[in-house]
């Protein structure tokens, strides 16, 4: 059997696994983020700022939970010898570890895009909104894949928990940094979606940062001699 | 296609080199239907040994075969056929054995509901208790059941008995003693506790700091060994002479008294003892523990 062949049946079961033993919590964390779309939906100046930080903080949150518990406590609670000692590569492996972290993810993350894009365009939000808020979800996006990346391949805890919390703080730097952006702050308060040039770069650059991440990744994974 | 003539283990100068530990060019080989133990103090390499036959880690150099697939090119197939159960391995403690059951099933289409069940009563274990509440015993019971219900060809048994009570023990090598009735099932099972694996192997490989020291079939370690009480005029000379015998491995004296653990110390070896005015007083066999202490306080040469 070639190691460098992938068995998706496998990889699918793999997958499924880290669902079901993750969907609990994560029902949990759809419930608190229907809680921030709803006080953003409300209209007031108040419960706006209180759901948008609900949403934040729990993206970023159910984001840490899946790494954590999928990728890091399978070391550190010994469960990874017996994942590593059924019919699988390293690859099957790295492979079913992305994609269900994606999967996990993606579940609250499509959530409140969706409801963010819904509540923008279908309330008297302003439709201006659109593009900061995809751009401030496109960065806990990309957050999200590097600390994956991170999780799939350095062992240490220390650095795991050293580069998550590192990009949960360049959050607000970030939302403050898009808001000096001419061509994107001053379009926030207006019904108008402005897709500027300046908003497709950093579109851009988050997607590229997360392919970058994402090939470094399977580059070391598939040069590593230990999987446990 | 791996037939009853295809080795369960062919392993031929396997090299691993960490910053603190190597394993030094180990040989080893174990026949289909053979049970080998692999005897070793902690941090001797038994684990890591394991770990490289099953795939976890990558060897530096070496050729190793499992059940006629290259490692770690065959690794899939040989998982397949293969069950490994160490003692630092965990099941998923938030879930049921139940749910680990039909986790296993899904994989392996060789998986044995009706002796999954049996296994259940034998080990006194509930299928719908979650993980956390097993106790140690309990667990390493439920990862035997997992392995065991699948019918694997080979079973690498890192440390098994380790941690356990003395019921859960007995209960562990019993299933295991019943298991191995089948004649194409091999065994690898690593312990420091020597009795177990006397009771268990018929080929035993004996590790010491990443080194093979001896490796042989279970009976011939037996009657090999003997250790031989002598008395007779003792001073350093003599003491040296005895000493540099090839078949003794250790020589100490206490007064007129000398013990000296040989191996093969048949009736020429007694007779060069009386020659130097030595009077044997007792020979009595080994216990395998003794021989690896032994063995491995004399360098190891087999």
């Amino acid at each position: 059997m070639n190691t460098h062949s992938l068995d998706f049946p496998m990889i699918k079961l793999l997958v499924l696994k880290d669902w079901h033993i993750y969907q609990k919590q994560l029902a949990a964390y759809v419930v608190g983020m229907l809680i921030g779309l709803t006080l953003v939906s409300v209209g007031k100046n108040w419960s706006f700022y209180l759901g948008a930080l609900i949403l934040l903080v729990l993206l970023i949150c159910a984001g840490g939970f899946a790494i954590q518990s999928s990728v890091l406590n399978e070391r550190k609670e010994h469960t990874l010898p017996f994942v590593m000692s059924l019919p699988v590569t390293p690859m099957d492996f790295y492979w079913s570890k992305l994609l269900a972290n994606t999967v996990i993810y993606l579940v609250p993350f499509s959530l409140v895009v969706g409801g963010t894009v819904f509540l923008v365009l279908f309330t008297p939000l302003p439709d201006g909104l659109l593009v900061w808020s995809l751009l401030i979800y496109g960065f806990l996006a990309m957050t999200f894949c590097v600390s994956l990346c991170v999780a799939l391949v350095v062992e240490s805890e220390g650095w795991n928990i050293f580069v998550q919390i590192g990009l949960s703080t360049m959050v607000s730097p970030f939302i403050m940094g898009i808001g000096q952006i001419d061509a994107i702050a001053q379009n926030i308060k207006t019904a108008n979606i402005v897709w500027s040039l300046p908003a497709l770069g950093i579109f851009l650059a988050q997607a590229i940062v997360m392919l970058v991440a994402l090939g470094i990744t399977s580059w070391v994974q598939r040069r590593k001699t230990s999987f446990l | 296609m791996t037939t009853l003539e295809t080795p369960a283990l062919k392993v031929r100068g396997l090299q691993k080199n960490y910053a603190d530990f190597a394993l030094h060019n180990i040989d080893l080989d174990l026949p289909t239907g053979q049970i080998m133990g692999l005897v070793g103090a902690n941090g001797a390499g038994k684990s890591t040994i394991m770990r490289i036959l099953i795939g976890l880690i990558k060897a530096d150099q070496g050729s190793i075969e499992v059940r006629g697939y290259r490692v770690p090119d065959g690794q899939v197939a040989i998982k397949r056929e293969v069950g490994y159960v160490s003692d630092d391995m965990r099941l998923y403690k938030a879930q049921t054995l139940r749910w680990h059951m039909d986790f296993i099933k899904s994989i392996y289409p060789d998986w044995d509901e009706a002796y999954a069940g049996q296994l259940l009563k034998r080990f006194d274990l509930r299928a719908h208790q979650v993980l956390r509440g097993f106790s140690h015993g309990q667990r390493v019971k439920a990862l035997l059941l997992l392995i065991l219900a699948r019918r694997p060809k080979l079973l690498l048994l890192d440390e098994p008995t380790t941690g356990l009570d003395p019921v859960a023990r007995i209960e562990v090598l019993e299933a295991l003693a019943e298991v191995l009735r089948d004649e194409e099932r091999s065994v690898l099972f690593s312990s420091h506790n020597t009795m177990d694996v006397e009771q268990l192997s018929d080929t035993i490989t004996f590790l010491h700091q990443g080194r093979l020291v001896a490796s042989q079939d279970k009976e011939s370690f037996l009657s090999s060994w003997r250790r031989v009480v002598c008395q007779g005029q003792c001073h350093d000379a003599l003491l040296e002479r005895v000493r540099a015998m090839p078949e003794v491995a250790s020589a100490r004296n206490s007064g007129s008294i000398i013990e000296l653990k040989v191996r093969d110390g048949g009736d020429i070896f007694q007779s060069r003892l009386q020659q130097l005015g030595l009077t044997i007083t007792t020979v009595e066999p080994m216990n395998l523990e003794d021989i690896f202490v032994t063995s491995v306080r004399a360098g190891g040469s087999q």
